[in-house]
Protein backbone atom coordinates (compact mmCIF):
# COMPACT_ATOMS: atom_id res chain seq x y z
CA UNK A 1 0.00 0.00 0.00
CA UNK A 2 1.56 2.88 -1.40
CA UNK A 3 1.40 6.52 1.62
CA UNK A 4 3.40 9.06 2.50
CA UNK A 5 4.48 11.00 5.47
CA UNK A 6 3.44 14.54 5.89
CA UNK A 7 4.47 17.54 7.77
CA UNK A 8 3.40 17.58 11.52
CA UNK A 9 3.96 21.45 11.23
CA UNK A 10 4.62 24.47 8.39
CA UNK A 11 8.54 25.94 7.98
CA UNK A 12 11.69 25.16 6.25
CA UNK A 13 12.50 21.45 5.67
CA UNK A 14 16.19 21.59 7.70
CA UNK A 15 17.05 17.85 6.83
CA UNK A 16 15.97 14.29 5.30
CA UNK A 17 16.76 11.81 8.26
CA UNK A 18 16.31 9.08 5.86
CA UNK A 19 17.27 7.88 2.33
CA UNK A 20 15.45 6.45 -0.66
CA UNK A 21 15.27 2.61 -0.39
CA UNK A 22 15.28 3.02 3.40
CA UNK A 23 12.50 0.51 5.55
CA UNK A 24 11.58 2.65 8.80
CA UNK A 25 9.03 1.75 11.30
CA UNK A 26 6.47 4.26 12.49
CA UNK A 27 7.90 6.63 14.75
CA UNK A 28 11.05 6.31 13.07
CA UNK A 29 11.94 10.45 12.53
CA UNK A 30 12.13 10.81 8.62
CA UNK A 31 12.96 14.70 8.37
CA UNK A 32 13.58 17.72 10.73
CA UNK A 33 11.36 20.82 10.01
CA UNK A 34 12.28 24.88 11.31
CA UNK A 35 9.41 26.00 12.95
CA UNK A 36 9.28 28.41 15.71
CA UNK A 37 13.12 28.67 15.91
CA UNK A 38 12.91 25.07 16.54
CA UNK A 39 14.10 21.80 15.32
CA UNK A 40 11.02 19.50 14.69
CA UNK A 41 11.76 15.64 13.34
CA UNK A 42 8.26 14.68 11.55
CA UNK A 43 7.86 11.22 13.04
CA UNK A 44 6.50 8.65 10.36
CA UNK A 45 2.96 6.71 11.28
CA UNK A 46 3.23 3.78 9.22
CA UNK A 47 6.08 1.15 8.80
CA UNK A 48 7.49 0.93 4.97
CA UNK A 49 10.04 1.66 2.50
CA UNK A 50 11.36 4.91 1.41
CA UNK A 51 9.99 5.45 -2.17
CA UNK A 52 10.30 9.45 -3.05
CA UNK A 53 11.42 12.38 -1.43
CA UNK A 54 8.77 14.78 -2.24
CA UNK A 55 10.70 17.87 -0.81
CA UNK A 56 14.06 19.10 -1.57
CA UNK A 57 16.18 20.47 1.61
CA UNK A 58 15.85 24.20 2.10
CA UNK A 59 12.35 24.13 1.24
CA UNK A 60 9.15 25.89 2.59
CA UNK A 61 6.69 22.74 3.83
CA UNK A 62 3.32 23.18 4.33
CA UNK A 63 1.21 22.00 7.45
CA UNK A 64 0.09 18.07 6.47
CA UNK A 65 2.31 18.25 2.95
CA UNK A 66 3.37 15.14 1.95
CA UNK A 67 7.22 14.86 2.66
CA UNK A 68 8.11 11.56 1.31
CA UNK A 69 6.12 8.45 -0.78
CA UNK A 70 6.23 4.96 1.54
CA UNK A 71 5.36 1.36 0.03
CA UNK A 72 4.50 -1.66 2.65
CA UNK B 1 -57.41 -17.79 37.69
CA UNK B 2 -54.17 -16.06 38.23
CA UNK B 3 -52.22 -13.02 36.53
CA UNK B 4 -50.14 -15.81 34.59
CA UNK B 5 -51.72 -15.69 31.15
CA UNK B 6 -50.48 -11.31 30.95
CA UNK B 7 -46.91 -12.36 32.56
CA UNK B 8 -47.12 -15.01 29.74
CA UNK B 9 -48.31 -13.10 27.15
CA UNK B 10 -45.57 -9.90 28.10
CA UNK B 11 -42.43 -12.50 28.16
CA UNK B 12 -43.60 -13.48 24.45
CA UNK B 13 -43.25 -9.85 23.91
CA UNK B 14 -40.04 -9.35 25.55
CA UNK B 15 -38.74 -12.47 23.47
CA UNK B 16 -40.11 -10.76 20.11
CA UNK B 17 -38.43 -7.73 21.20
CA UNK B 18 -35.20 -9.57 21.29
CA UNK B 19 -34.94 -10.24 17.59
CA UNK B 20 -34.57 -6.30 17.09
CA UNK B 21 -35.52 -5.50 13.51
CA UNK B 22 -35.55 -9.56 12.07
CA UNK B 23 -33.12 -11.99 11.57
CA UNK B 24 -32.36 -10.58 7.71
CA UNK B 25 -31.86 -7.02 9.22
CA UNK B 26 -29.95 -8.44 12.09
CA UNK B 27 -27.86 -10.82 9.80
CA UNK B 28 -26.75 -7.66 7.23
CA UNK B 29 -25.82 -5.39 10.09
CA UNK B 30 -23.20 -7.92 11.59
CA UNK B 31 -21.60 -8.61 8.63
CA UNK B 32 -21.20 -4.38 8.28
CA UNK B 33 -18.48 -5.37 11.23
CA UNK B 34 -21.35 -3.51 13.80
CA UNK B 35 -22.65 -4.82 16.89
CA UNK B 36 -26.66 -4.81 17.93
CA UNK B 37 -27.47 -2.50 20.22
CA UNK B 38 -28.14 -4.88 22.69
CA UNK B 39 -25.21 -6.36 22.29
CA UNK B 40 -23.24 -2.92 22.86
CA UNK B 41 -25.09 -2.16 25.71
CA UNK B 42 -23.69 -5.57 27.19
CA UNK B 43 -19.84 -4.69 26.51
CA UNK B 44 -20.35 -1.21 28.04
CA UNK B 45 -22.15 -1.93 31.11
CA UNK B 46 -20.90 -4.54 34.29
CA UNK B 47 -22.25 -7.80 33.54
CA UNK B 48 -26.13 -9.07 33.74
CA UNK B 49 -26.82 -4.87 35.54
CA UNK B 50 -29.00 -3.82 32.60
CA UNK B 51 -32.40 -3.15 33.46
CA UNK B 52 -34.45 -1.99 30.48
CA UNK B 53 -36.78 0.67 30.60
CA UNK B 54 -39.24 0.71 28.08
CA UNK B 55 -38.83 -2.71 26.51
CA UNK B 56 -42.62 -3.59 26.02
CA UNK B 57 -42.80 -0.23 23.46
CA UNK B 58 -42.93 -0.63 19.97
CA UNK B 59 -45.04 -0.76 17.21
CA UNK B 60 -47.31 -4.16 17.34
CA UNK B 61 -49.35 -6.13 14.73
CA UNK B 62 -52.44 -7.41 15.84
CA UNK B 63 -54.96 -9.75 13.60
CA UNK B 64 -58.75 -9.31 13.19
CA UNK B 65 -59.34 -10.58 16.72
CA UNK B 66 -57.14 -9.11 18.58
CA UNK B 67 -53.66 -11.36 18.46
CA UNK B 68 -50.79 -10.23 18.28
CA UNK B 69 -48.99 -11.48 15.40
CA UNK B 70 -45.97 -9.64 14.98
CA UNK B 71 -44.10 -7.06 17.12
CA UNK B 72 -41.18 -4.48 15.75
CA UNK B 73 -39.45 -3.40 18.90
CA UNK B 74 -39.07 0.74 19.52
CA UNK B 75 -35.63 1.45 17.67
CA UNK B 76 -34.38 3.50 21.29
CA UNK B 77 -33.16 0.83 23.86
CA UNK B 78 -32.57 2.34 26.99
CA UNK B 79 -32.47 1.99 30.30
CA UNK B 80 -29.96 1.96 33.75
CA UNK B 81 -27.32 -0.34 34.65
CA UNK B 82 -24.01 -0.15 36.42
CA UNK B 83 -20.30 0.94 35.51
CA UNK B 84 -17.44 -0.30 38.09
CA UNK B 85 -20.64 -0.25 40.52
CA UNK B 86 -21.54 2.62 39.73
CA UNK B 87 -25.05 3.61 38.00
CA UNK B 88 -25.41 4.83 34.42
CA UNK B 89 -28.05 5.79 32.66
CA UNK B 90 -27.82 4.25 28.89
CA UNK B 91 -29.80 5.12 25.54
CA UNK B 92 -29.06 2.78 22.44
CA UNK B 93 -30.14 2.90 18.61
CA UNK B 94 -31.52 0.32 17.00
CA UNK B 95 -30.09 0.44 13.29
CA UNK B 96 -32.21 -2.74 12.64
CA UNK B 97 -35.52 -0.77 12.99
CA UNK B 98 -35.70 1.78 10.23
CA UNK B 99 -31.96 3.01 10.33
CA UNK B 100 -32.60 3.88 13.86
CA UNK B 101 -34.08 6.89 13.01
CA UNK B 102 -36.44 8.35 15.25
CA UNK B 103 -39.69 7.03 15.61
CA UNK B 104 -42.22 9.75 15.29
CA UNK B 105 -44.66 7.48 17.14
CA UNK B 106 -42.31 7.05 20.06
CA UNK B 107 -41.19 10.95 20.65
CA UNK B 108 -41.91 10.16 24.58
CA UNK B 109 -39.39 7.36 24.42
CA UNK B 110 -36.75 9.60 23.16
CA UNK B 111 -37.54 12.64 25.05
CA UNK B 112 -37.15 10.34 28.04
CA UNK B 113 -34.35 8.43 27.04
CA UNK B 114 -32.64 11.63 26.91
CA UNK B 115 -33.67 13.57 29.94
CA UNK B 116 -33.76 10.61 32.78
CA UNK B 117 -29.88 10.52 33.82
CA UNK B 118 -30.25 14.49 34.45
CA UNK B 119 -33.17 13.85 36.36
CA UNK B 120 -31.15 11.24 38.25
CA UNK B 121 -28.24 12.61 38.61
CA UNK B 122 -26.54 9.84 36.93
CA UNK B 123 -24.16 9.41 34.05
CA UNK B 124 -25.26 9.37 30.11
CA UNK B 125 -24.04 7.02 27.75
CA UNK B 126 -25.67 7.77 23.99
CA UNK B 127 -25.04 4.87 21.69
CA UNK B 128 -25.65 6.92 18.21
CA UNK B 129 -26.45 4.77 14.97
CA UNK B 130 -29.46 6.47 13.74
CA UNK B 131 -29.76 8.59 10.53
CA UNK B 132 -31.36 11.19 11.97
CA UNK B 133 -34.20 12.66 13.77
CA UNK B 134 -35.81 10.66 11.30
CA UNK B 135 -37.49 13.60 9.64
CA UNK B 136 -38.41 12.88 5.92
CA UNK B 137 -39.72 14.85 3.40
CA UNK B 138 -42.42 12.03 2.92
CA UNK B 139 -43.87 13.40 6.02
CA UNK B 140 -44.86 16.34 3.49
CA UNK B 141 -47.40 13.52 1.83
CA UNK B 142 -48.52 12.27 5.07
CA UNK B 143 -49.35 15.18 7.16
CA UNK B 144 -50.12 17.42 4.53
CA UNK B 145 -47.94 20.37 6.03
CA UNK B 146 -44.71 21.18 7.17
CA UNK B 147 -43.42 22.28 10.90
CA UNK B 148 -40.60 24.28 11.77
CA UNK B 149 -37.61 22.61 13.00
CA UNK B 150 -37.72 21.51 16.87
CA UNK B 151 -36.42 18.69 18.82
CA UNK B 152 -38.55 17.65 21.96
CA UNK B 153 -36.79 18.62 25.16
CA UNK B 154 -33.87 19.99 23.63
CA UNK B 155 -33.21 22.81 25.99
CA UNK B 156 -32.94 19.90 28.62
CA UNK B 157 -31.23 17.99 26.30
CA UNK B 158 -28.46 20.36 26.34
CA UNK B 159 -28.68 21.05 29.41
CA UNK B 160 -27.73 17.87 30.93
CA UNK B 161 -24.36 18.75 29.80
CA UNK B 162 -24.26 21.54 32.80
CA UNK B 163 -25.48 18.57 35.45
CA UNK B 164 -24.01 14.91 34.69
CA UNK B 165 -21.15 13.48 32.42
CA UNK B 166 -22.53 12.25 28.90
CA UNK B 167 -20.48 10.40 26.88
CA UNK B 168 -21.59 9.74 23.21
CA UNK B 169 -20.34 7.01 20.47
CA UNK B 170 -21.34 7.07 16.77
CA UNK B 171 -21.40 3.83 16.13
CA UNK B 172 -22.75 3.86 12.50
CA UNK B 173 -23.28 6.51 9.90
CA UNK B 174 -25.17 9.23 11.76
CA UNK B 175 -26.37 12.56 9.68
CA UNK B 176 -28.41 15.54 11.39
CA UNK B 177 -29.80 15.12 14.64
CA UNK B 178 -27.61 11.74 15.21
CA UNK B 179 -24.37 13.76 14.06
CA UNK B 180 -25.32 16.50 16.92
CA UNK B 181 -26.16 14.04 19.54
CA UNK B 182 -22.63 12.37 18.90
CA UNK B 183 -21.30 16.28 18.70
CA UNK B 184 -23.48 17.28 22.48
CA UNK B 185 -21.68 15.49 24.85
CA UNK B 186 -18.33 15.76 26.95
CA UNK B 187 -16.71 12.85 25.35
CA UNK B 188 -17.50 11.40 22.10
CA UNK B 189 -15.79 8.48 20.19
CA UNK B 190 -16.32 7.01 16.34
CA UNK B 191 -15.61 3.42 15.69
CA UNK B 192 -13.10 3.60 12.44
CA UNK B 193 -14.38 2.15 8.98
CA UNK B 194 -17.57 2.05 10.86
CA UNK B 195 -18.91 4.95 11.37
CA UNK B 196 -18.90 8.31 9.83
CA UNK B 197 -20.72 11.73 10.74
CA UNK B 198 -22.05 14.34 8.70
CA UNK B 199 -24.70 17.41 8.53
CA UNK B 200 -26.23 15.49 5.65
CA UNK B 201 -25.07 12.07 3.69
CA UNK B 202 -23.42 11.69 0.59
CA UNK B 203 -26.53 11.94 -1.38
CA UNK B 204 -27.39 15.41 -0.23
CA UNK B 205 -23.84 16.59 -0.67
CA UNK B 206 -23.78 14.95 -4.17
CA UNK B 207 -26.76 17.85 -5.30
CA UNK B 208 -23.98 20.57 -4.48
CA UNK B 209 -21.76 18.96 -7.01
CA UNK B 210 -19.69 16.99 -4.55
CA UNK B 211 -19.56 13.35 -5.16
CA UNK B 212 -17.74 11.04 -2.45
CA UNK B 213 -18.73 7.98 -0.42
CA UNK B 214 -19.92 7.94 3.32
CA UNK B 215 -16.21 7.70 4.21
CA UNK B 216 -14.51 10.65 2.15
CA UNK B 217 -17.17 13.05 3.67
CA UNK B 218 -17.48 11.99 7.08
CA UNK B 219 -15.17 9.21 8.02
CA UNK B 220 -13.50 9.08 11.69
CA UNK B 221 -9.93 10.28 10.82
CA UNK B 222 -11.76 13.11 9.66
CA UNK B 223 -13.06 14.69 12.46
CA UNK B 224 -10.99 13.02 15.19
CA UNK B 225 -8.36 15.50 13.31
CA UNK B 226 -10.23 18.49 13.72
CA UNK B 227 -11.95 18.03 17.11
CA UNK B 228 -15.79 17.22 15.91
CA UNK B 229 -14.87 14.31 18.04
CA UNK B 230 -12.34 13.33 20.64
CA UNK B 231 -11.53 10.30 19.65
CA UNK B 232 -10.87 7.47 16.91
CA UNK B 233 -11.10 3.75 18.41
CA UNK B 234 -10.48 0.91 16.03
CA UNK B 235 -13.08 -1.31 17.45
CA UNK B 236 -16.76 -0.88 19.18
CA UNK B 237 -14.83 -3.17 22.21
CA UNK B 238 -12.08 -0.22 22.65
CA UNK B 239 -15.02 2.43 22.88
CA UNK B 240 -17.02 0.89 25.55
CA UNK B 241 -13.64 0.41 27.36
CA UNK B 242 -12.76 4.01 27.30
CA UNK B 243 -15.97 5.06 28.01
CA UNK B 244 -15.42 3.63 31.19
CA UNK B 245 -12.18 4.52 32.16
CA UNK B 246 -13.46 8.07 31.44
CA UNK B 247 -16.42 8.11 33.69
CA UNK B 248 -14.12 6.53 36.22
CA UNK B 249 -12.31 9.76 36.75
CA UNK B 250 -15.85 12.01 37.13
CA UNK B 251 -18.63 12.65 40.11
CA UNK B 252 -22.19 11.11 38.65
CA UNK B 253 -23.20 14.59 38.62
CA UNK B 254 -21.64 18.58 38.94
CA UNK B 255 -23.42 17.82 42.35
CA UNK B 256 -21.29 15.74 43.89
CA UNK B 257 -17.21 14.98 43.63
CA UNK B 258 -15.28 12.99 41.45
CA UNK B 259 -14.38 9.87 43.57
CA UNK B 260 -10.72 8.99 44.59
CA UNK B 261 -9.03 6.13 43.34
CA UNK B 262 -6.91 3.25 45.65
CA UNK B 263 -2.75 4.02 44.78
CA UNK B 264 0.18 1.88 45.34
CA UNK B 265 1.86 4.19 43.42
CA UNK B 266 4.33 5.85 46.36
CA UNK B 267 3.41 10.05 46.95
CA UNK B 268 6.81 10.63 46.59
CA UNK B 269 8.46 8.48 44.09
CA UNK B 270 11.14 9.69 42.41
CA UNK B 271 12.66 9.49 38.93
CA UNK B 272 15.66 10.01 37.27
CA UNK B 273 14.82 10.25 33.82
CA UNK B 274 13.57 13.54 34.31
CA UNK B 275 16.80 15.31 35.00
CA UNK B 276 18.05 15.12 31.40
CA UNK B 277 14.01 15.26 29.87
CA UNK B 278 14.48 18.72 28.77
CA UNK B 279 17.37 19.41 26.19
CA UNK B 280 20.12 22.07 27.04
CA UNK B 281 19.80 22.86 23.10
CA UNK B 282 16.90 25.28 23.08
CA UNK B 283 16.05 24.28 19.48
CA UNK B 284 15.71 20.42 20.29
CA UNK B 285 12.10 19.17 20.90
CA UNK B 286 11.51 16.51 23.41
CA UNK B 287 8.86 13.82 24.37
CA UNK B 288 5.84 15.32 26.96
CA UNK B 289 3.96 12.00 27.28
CA UNK B 290 6.79 9.90 28.94
CA UNK B 291 7.12 13.22 31.84
CA UNK B 292 3.31 13.03 32.09
CA UNK B 293 3.04 9.30 32.75
CA UNK B 294 6.08 9.45 35.28
CA UNK B 295 4.68 11.30 37.34
CA UNK B 296 1.24 10.74 37.38
CA UNK B 297 -0.09 7.86 39.35
CA UNK B 298 1.34 4.32 37.41
CA UNK B 299 -1.60 3.40 34.32
CA UNK B 300 -3.92 5.62 34.88
CA UNK B 301 -3.05 8.85 31.85
CA UNK B 302 -6.00 9.00 29.68
CA UNK B 303 -5.00 11.43 26.86
CA UNK B 304 -8.03 12.45 25.06
CA UNK B 305 -8.33 13.94 21.47
CA UNK B 306 -5.02 12.95 20.50
CA UNK B 307 -5.40 13.57 16.87
CA UNK B 308 -5.86 17.20 16.63
CA UNK B 309 -4.57 20.72 18.39
CA UNK B 310 -1.48 18.30 18.16
CA UNK B 311 0.50 21.27 20.11
CA UNK B 312 -1.45 20.86 23.35
CA UNK B 313 -1.92 17.63 24.91
CA UNK B 314 -5.01 16.91 27.08
CA UNK B 315 -6.08 14.02 29.46
CA UNK B 316 -7.11 13.13 32.89
CA UNK B 317 -5.06 11.08 35.61
CA UNK B 318 -4.66 10.94 39.08
CA UNK B 319 -2.62 11.64 41.57
CA UNK B 320 -2.20 10.27 44.56
CA UNK B 321 -5.79 8.65 43.39
CA UNK B 322 -7.38 11.68 43.44
CA UNK B 323 -8.24 12.65 40.12
CA UNK B 324 -7.47 15.69 37.77
CA UNK B 325 -7.09 17.19 34.77
CA UNK B 326 -3.90 17.42 32.84
CA UNK B 327 -2.93 20.35 30.24
CA UNK B 328 0.62 19.62 28.71
CA UNK B 329 2.14 21.04 25.36
CA UNK B 330 3.93 18.34 22.57
CA UNK B 331 7.14 20.47 21.33
CA UNK B 332 6.74 18.15 18.40
CA UNK B 333 4.13 20.35 17.28
CA UNK B 334 5.35 23.62 16.38
CA UNK B 335 7.40 23.64 19.31
CA UNK B 336 4.14 23.33 21.91
CA UNK B 337 3.09 26.90 20.11
CA UNK B 338 -1.01 27.34 20.66
CA UNK B 339 -2.52 27.32 17.40
CA UNK B 340 -6.21 27.86 16.83
CA UNK B 341 -6.84 24.18 17.23
CA UNK B 342 -4.60 23.96 20.27
CA UNK B 343 -6.73 26.64 21.45
CA UNK B 344 -9.95 25.21 21.23
CA UNK B 345 -8.92 21.66 22.50
CA UNK B 346 -7.45 23.33 25.54
CA UNK B 347 -10.49 25.28 26.13
CA UNK B 348 -12.43 22.03 26.14
CA UNK B 349 -10.50 20.87 28.92
CA UNK B 350 -10.31 23.12 30.84
CA UNK B 351 -14.34 23.45 30.04
CA UNK B 352 -14.22 19.80 31.86
CA UNK B 353 -12.43 20.29 34.43
CA UNK B 354 -14.46 23.19 35.29
CA UNK B 355 -17.69 21.07 35.21
CA UNK B 356 -16.83 18.08 37.05
CA UNK B 357 -14.23 19.63 39.80
CA UNK B 358 -11.19 18.42 38.61
CA UNK B 359 -8.31 20.18 39.51
CA UNK B 360 -5.86 21.24 37.11
CA UNK B 361 -1.81 20.28 36.33
CA UNK B 362 -0.38 22.17 33.79
CA UNK B 363 2.84 21.42 32.32
CA UNK B 364 3.94 24.64 30.38
CA UNK B 365 6.33 24.79 27.68
CA UNK B 366 4.66 27.69 25.30
CA UNK B 367 6.69 29.47 23.00
CA UNK B 368 3.70 31.52 22.55
CA UNK B 369 0.39 31.47 20.09
CA UNK B 370 1.42 30.22 16.56
CA UNK B 371 2.49 32.88 14.44
CA UNK B 372 2.40 33.27 10.48
CA UNK B 373 0.46 34.36 7.93
CA UNK B 374 -1.47 30.60 8.48
CA UNK B 375 -1.91 31.09 11.78
CA UNK B 376 -3.63 34.70 10.95
CA UNK B 377 -6.26 33.24 8.47
CA UNK B 378 -7.01 30.59 11.30
CA UNK B 379 -7.61 33.32 14.01
CA UNK B 380 -5.54 32.69 16.28
CA UNK B 381 -5.85 35.45 18.09
CA UNK B 382 -9.65 35.05 18.70
CA UNK B 383 -9.37 31.65 20.00
CA UNK B 384 -6.38 32.12 22.35
CA UNK B 385 -8.11 35.23 24.08
CA UNK B 386 -11.16 32.20 24.19
CA UNK B 387 -8.72 30.30 25.89
CA UNK B 388 -7.31 32.54 28.23
CA UNK B 389 -10.74 33.67 29.12
CA UNK B 390 -12.06 29.90 30.04
CA UNK B 391 -9.02 29.15 32.14
CA UNK B 392 -9.33 32.35 34.11
CA UNK B 393 -13.17 31.79 34.42
CA UNK B 394 -12.13 28.32 35.81
CA UNK B 395 -11.91 28.30 39.55
CA UNK B 396 -10.89 24.36 40.75
CA UNK B 397 -7.37 24.34 41.76
CA UNK B 398 -4.73 25.35 39.73
CA UNK B 399 -0.99 24.24 39.77
CA UNK B 400 1.50 25.27 36.72
CA UNK B 401 4.41 23.06 36.17
CA UNK B 402 6.97 25.38 34.41
CA UNK B 403 9.09 22.65 32.34
CA UNK B 404 10.37 25.26 29.66
CA UNK B 405 8.93 28.22 27.68
CA UNK B 406 6.69 30.66 28.70
CA UNK B 407 6.08 33.57 26.34
CA UNK B 408 3.68 36.23 25.52
CA UNK B 409 0.00 36.51 26.02
CA UNK B 410 -0.14 32.29 25.26
CA UNK B 411 1.86 32.62 28.68
CA UNK B 412 -0.98 33.67 30.46
CA UNK B 413 -2.33 30.25 30.18
CA UNK B 414 0.01 28.91 33.15
CA UNK B 415 -2.27 29.61 35.50
CA UNK B 416 -6.12 30.28 36.20
CA UNK B 417 -7.96 32.86 38.32
CA UNK B 418 -8.31 30.77 41.90
CA UNK B 419 -6.90 32.31 44.72
CA UNK B 420 -5.74 28.24 45.06
CA UNK B 421 -2.74 28.46 42.45
CA UNK B 422 0.79 26.87 43.03
CA UNK B 423 3.56 26.85 40.92
CA UNK B 424 6.78 25.35 40.43
CA UNK B 425 9.62 25.35 37.83
CA UNK B 426 12.20 23.20 36.70
CA UNK B 427 15.59 24.85 36.18
CA UNK B 428 15.22 24.40 31.73
CA UNK B 429 12.43 27.02 32.50
CA UNK B 430 12.55 30.00 31.00
CA UNK B 431 10.24 32.57 30.19
CA UNK B 432 8.86 36.81 29.25
CA UNK B 433 6.96 39.01 27.06
CA UNK B 434 8.77 38.03 23.91
CA UNK B 435 11.60 35.25 23.52
CA UNK B 436 14.90 37.22 23.06
CA UNK B 437 15.94 35.98 19.27
CA UNK B 438 12.76 37.61 18.11
CA UNK B 439 12.54 40.26 20.67
CA UNK B 440 16.49 41.90 19.64
CA UNK B 441 16.01 42.52 16.59
CA UNK B 442 13.13 45.02 16.59
CA UNK B 443 13.89 46.27 20.28
CA UNK B 444 17.79 47.39 19.88
CA UNK B 445 17.26 47.93 15.85
CA UNK B 446 18.88 51.38 15.44
CA UNK B 447 22.09 50.28 17.67
CA UNK B 448 22.18 47.24 15.45
CA UNK B 449 21.68 48.78 11.77
CA UNK B 450 24.48 51.50 13.31
CA UNK B 451 27.12 48.75 14.03
CA UNK B 452 30.19 48.14 11.60
CA UNK B 453 28.74 44.32 11.69
CA UNK B 454 25.17 44.33 12.43
CA UNK B 455 25.26 40.56 12.76
CA UNK B 456 27.77 41.06 15.22
CA UNK B 457 26.32 43.44 17.20
CA UNK B 458 22.88 41.49 17.72
CA UNK B 459 24.62 38.25 19.03
CA UNK B 460 26.59 40.29 21.25
CA UNK B 461 23.05 41.88 22.65
CA UNK B 462 21.74 38.17 22.35
CA UNK B 463 24.12 37.11 24.78
CA UNK B 464 24.30 39.86 27.05
CA UNK B 465 20.28 39.30 27.68
CA UNK B 466 20.79 35.96 27.96
CA UNK B 467 22.40 35.81 31.38
CA UNK B 468 18.71 37.78 32.78
CA UNK B 469 16.85 34.96 31.27
CA UNK B 470 17.65 32.27 33.73
CA UNK B 471 15.20 31.45 35.99
CA UNK B 472 16.63 31.99 39.31
CA UNK B 473 16.62 35.60 38.39
CA UNK B 474 12.67 35.50 38.42
CA UNK B 475 13.49 33.34 41.32
CA UNK B 476 15.23 36.12 43.30
CA UNK B 477 12.37 38.47 42.69
CA UNK B 478 9.63 36.08 43.82
CA UNK B 479 8.68 36.64 40.27
CA UNK B 480 7.96 32.49 39.93
CA UNK B 481 7.58 30.60 43.64
CA UNK B 482 10.41 28.05 43.40
CA UNK B 483 12.84 26.19 41.04
CA UNK B 484 12.32 22.08 41.97
CA UNK B 485 14.67 19.33 41.21
CA UNK B 486 12.48 17.68 38.36
CA UNK B 487 12.95 14.43 39.54
CA UNK B 488 10.95 15.07 42.53
CA UNK B 489 8.25 16.40 40.71
CA UNK B 490 5.65 13.98 41.67
CA UNK B 491 5.96 15.00 44.94
CA UNK B 492 5.14 18.29 44.39
CA UNK B 493 2.12 17.62 42.40
CA UNK B 494 0.80 14.84 45.33
CA UNK B 495 0.94 17.29 47.50
CA UNK B 496 -0.94 19.36 45.31
CA UNK B 497 -3.80 17.18 44.84
CA UNK B 498 -4.00 16.44 48.18
CA UNK B 499 -3.93 20.69 49.06
CA UNK B 500 -6.50 20.48 46.38
CA UNK B 501 -8.84 17.57 47.29
CA UNK B 502 -11.27 19.41 50.14
CA UNK B 503 -10.97 22.85 48.13
CA UNK B 504 -13.46 21.48 45.52
CA UNK B 505 -16.80 22.48 45.55
CA UNK B 506 -19.79 20.80 43.66
CA UNK B 507 -22.83 22.94 41.80
CA UNK B 508 -22.94 24.04 38.30
CA UNK B 509 -20.39 25.66 36.22
CA UNK B 510 -19.67 29.27 36.42
CA UNK B 511 -21.38 28.80 32.97
CA UNK B 512 -23.64 26.47 30.87
CA UNK B 513 -21.63 23.84 29.08
CA UNK B 514 -21.04 24.07 25.55
CA UNK B 515 -19.90 21.08 23.84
Amino acid sequence: MARTVDSSVAGQMLKRLVAVGETITADTEVAMIEAMKMHIPVVAEHAGKVTKWLVEEGAAVKEGQALLALEG
Amino acid sequence: MTWKPELDDISRRRKLAENLGGAEKVARHRSNGKLTVRERIDGLLDRDTFAEIGGLSGFPDYDADGLLIGFTPANVVCGRGQIDGRTVFVTGDDFTVRGGANDGGLREKFKFAETEARRWRMPLIRLVDGTGGGGSVKHLETMGRTYLPDVPDMTEILDALSEVPVVALGLGSVAGMGAARVCASHYSMMAKGTSQLFAAGPPVVARIGEVVDKEQLGGSSIHAKNGTIDDEVATEAEAFARARQFLSYLPSSVHTLPPRGSTSDPADRTDAKLLPAVPRDARQVYRMRPILTSVLDADTWFEIGKSWGRSVITGLGRLDGWPVAILASDPYHYGGAWTSDACRKAIRLVDLAETFHLPVVHFVDIPGFLIGTEAERSGVMRYGTQALTAIRQSRVPWCAMMVRKAFGMAGLSQRNGAAAFVRYAWPSAQWGSLPIAGGVAAAYRAVIEAAPDPDAKRAEIEARLEAFQAPVRTAEAFGVEDIIDPRETRRYLTQFANMAAPLRETGRPSFGYRP
